[in-house]
């Protein structure tokens, strides 16, 4: 039954060509429309997210009463307001090492950094500046802040008490290469530093507060007898960070541990936002192309009046003549689907093509990601199943007689 | 001689509509015999369309009961009322009622596809060739419906009508849209392939002329059984004679 079902239904809608053309150009402008808008938006947060947290840390594993300064939200809010309450001598992670022996074995955690954070002022000759410093161990924090990378001037390597500094408090200070310059930490102990490095982090309160130093140094200025302030992770899918965190705070119940959503609010309810719109829209296309195809085929089943009676008069069950109505609902959605999965990649590659040649005015890039593409493929050739309920229930209600009767 | 009844009819009622009532058949009994070709005649909204339709199993009875091989067809829900059409009866219509989707061949073989659910194998085509040409359309074999006159159309409609071997062809006015002598024609051919297959026939038919070639003339009035003629046994104008003559002949219609 199925078989000449799809027989007939193909012929039919090979019958009626202007009639399938249209509609077909109709389900792939809408799906087409859908795989770009999809694609743009699902790029444009992709971009922004990135932007935001692409080089900070995307989860901080605090001690209890401390805020760490690290995650820095989209307004840029000034690091040394968030450092104006005293840090308490008790806010420090003792011993680190088996802290990390434990994380290394959380599969989704890409980077882990220990990090030892504290205040001081910086004096160059007459000026000088509050300052954070930030004991780091350059490779781990490297693959989260990508520093080596960022190094306008001179060699990003840390050890001994080289120091590298950002461009903006470099430039205030007039600081160069193999600089002397000498910090003093809240405990009043004041000590030499050289810089080895300028770094550049695109963030200019970053730029001009923080200072990286060796790790065990920072250890030693602060007097923190091998303890640190905070471990900061980087995860590879960023919007995990809950659920990751979530099984941190079960393995280390006695420490806060912090998101970047929690300082990113804003950003996520945009985004949230935006991608209920999309939906929206996403939605409102496919039930107009729903309605279309339903309309179409609703016309289709008086126009094939005849043809159904006797169909159904030399034996054709109801489930065979309703077969027929089905199959060129799935036959329209999964052709037309196909055809706006087609357009709407070449769309991508015009605009991507476009943001190529408009020289960075589009700053992001819009990528085809293959399981949306099938979903909505999918989606939209089960919204035409659906569109075809009616039409199939029609002709499962005509009575051969009565089209054989009125001729 | 039960196994020679083909057809049934026990007291069969037809009543039209909800509100308003209309009653097309009152009480018919009837049997046909294995192999008889039975015309149906009698005036418009006399009935005989319904009872062929009711006959045909496209429509089902207010009261009484229809057998066809002894097979009870108010016992069958409507799938399976359609795979007995399919298996058991052909069909052949006042309008030819094709498929213009698909060409000569492929209309004939449309009963066994609806059959069998898979593409037709060599012998059922070879069928279908066989009855093309058989109607005189071995030309015509893969053209498409719309490029066919109106009385190769309604050739193609017998040859469709015949594919599955039917135990009984029913045909309701088969010449009523074509002119006199295409119809004269397809009926030659329709009687002609009845005869070598000796299949059952019957067929409801305003044409006097059509009715007097039939072993059994019944003619309804009324929805009612009225006149009953056998034109072969007692003569063409002995038939006719009766035909003409305003009295019905039945006097008890549900002893027939």
């Amino acid at each position: 039954m199925f078989a000449f079902a799809a027989r007939v239904a193909w012929r039919f809608l090979k019958n009626s060509r202007s009639q399938t053309i249209f509609i077909l150009l109709g389900i792939t402008v809408g799906v087409s429309i859908q795989i770009f808008l999809s694609s743009l938006i699902s790029g444009l947060q992709a971009n922004l997210v990135e932007r935001t947290v692409g080089d900070a840390p995307h989860i901080i594993i605090a001690p209890q009463d401390r805020t760490p300064s690290s995650i820095i939200g989209l307004q840029g809010k000034v690091v040394s307001s968030l450092l104006a309450s005293p840090t308490k001598e008790e806010a420090k992670i003792p011993s680190w090492q088996p802290l990390t022996d434990t994380i290394d074995q959380i599969e989704q955690l890409r980077v882990v950094s220990p990090l030892v954070e504290g205040q001081g002022v910086v004096r160059k000759g007459e000026r000088s500046r509050t300052i954070v410093v930030k004991g780091v161990i350059l490779e781990r924090a490297d693959q989260i802040y990508e520093l080596r990378e960022r190094v306008l001037d001179g060699i990003p390597i840390l050890g001994g008490n080289s120091v590298l500094v950002g461009k903006e408090l470099a430039e205030d200070l007039q600081l160069k290469v193999s600089d002397l310059l000498e910090i003093t930490t809240p405990n009043g102990k004041a000590r030499n530093f050289i810089v080895n490095g300028v770094f550049d982090l695109q963030n200019q309160n970053i730029n001009s507060t923080w200072v990286f130093l060796d790790l065990p140094l920072a250890q030693t200025i602060f007097n923190l007898e091998g303890a640190i302030s905070f471990v900061e992770i980087q995860i590879d899918e960023v919007f995990q960070s809950e659920k990751i965190a979530a099984r941190l705070k079960q393995e280390f119940p006695d420490y806060t541990i912090e998101t970047w959503q929690t300082r990113n609010q804003q950003l996520l309810s945009a985004l949230r936002s935006q991608s209920l719109s999309s939906y929206m829209i996403q939605f409102f296309i496919l039930l107009a192309v729903t309605l279309g195809i339903a309309s179409v085929l609703v016309v289709s089943v008086s126009q094939k009046i005849r043809e159904i009676g006797i169909l159904k008069a030399i034996g054709t069950t109801n489930t065979g003549v309703s077969f027929i109505f089905l199959i060129q609902g799935a036959i329209l959605g999964l052709f037309g689907s196909s055809l706006g999965a087609l357009a709407g990649i070449s769309l991508i590659r015009l605009f991507q093509r476009a943001a190529a040649a408009s020289g960075g005015a589009i700053s992001f890039t819009i990528t085809t990601n293959p399981r949306s593409l099938l979903l909505i493929v999918i989606i939209s050739t089960l919204a035409s199943l659906f569109a075809a309920i009616s039409p199939a229930r029609q002709a499962i209600k005509l009575v051969p007689i009565e089209v054989i009767r009125n001729g | 001689m039960a196994d020679d009844i083909l057809l049934e009819l026990r007291q069969v009622n037809k009543v039209y509509g909800q509100l308003v009532k209309y009653q097309a058949l009152f009480d018919i009994t009837m049997k046909v015999p294995r192999g008889q070709f039975l015309a149906l005649i009698g005036p418009s909204g006399s009935g005989k369309s319904t009872l062929l339709n009711i006959v045909g199993a496209l429509d089902r009875p207010t009261s009484g009961e229809v057998f066809i091989q002894g097979v009870n067809l108010a016992s069958l829900d409507d799938d399976e009322l359609a795979r007995f059409r399919n298996q058991f009866l052909g069909f052949i219509f006042q309008f030819h009622y094709l498929l213009p989707e698909f060409n000569a061949l492929e209309n004939v073989l449309i009963p066994s596809w609806i059959a069998t659910r898979r593409k037709p194998g060599k012998e059922i085509i070879e069928r279908a060739y066989f009855l093309l040409k058989r109607v005189g359309l071995e030309k015509e074999v893969y053209k498409k419906i719309s490029l066919l006159s109106g009385g190769q159309q309604q050739r193609v409609a017998i040859a469709r009508a015949l594919l599955n071997s039917p135990t009984l062809i029913l045909a309701d006015e088969p010449t009523g849209a074509l002119d006199t002598k295409t119809g004269d024609q397809v009926l030659e051919l329709l009687a002609e392939i009845r005869k070598e297959s000796g299949t059952t026939m019957i067929m409801v038919t305003h044409n006097r002329d059509v009715a007097l070639r039939a072993d059994r003339i019944i003619e309804l009035i009324d929805g009612q059984l009225c006149k009953e003629v056998y034109p072969q046994r007692i003569g063409k104008e002995e038939a006719e004679k009766i035909l003409e003559d305003h009295a019905c002949n039945i006097e008890n219609v549900n002893t027939l």
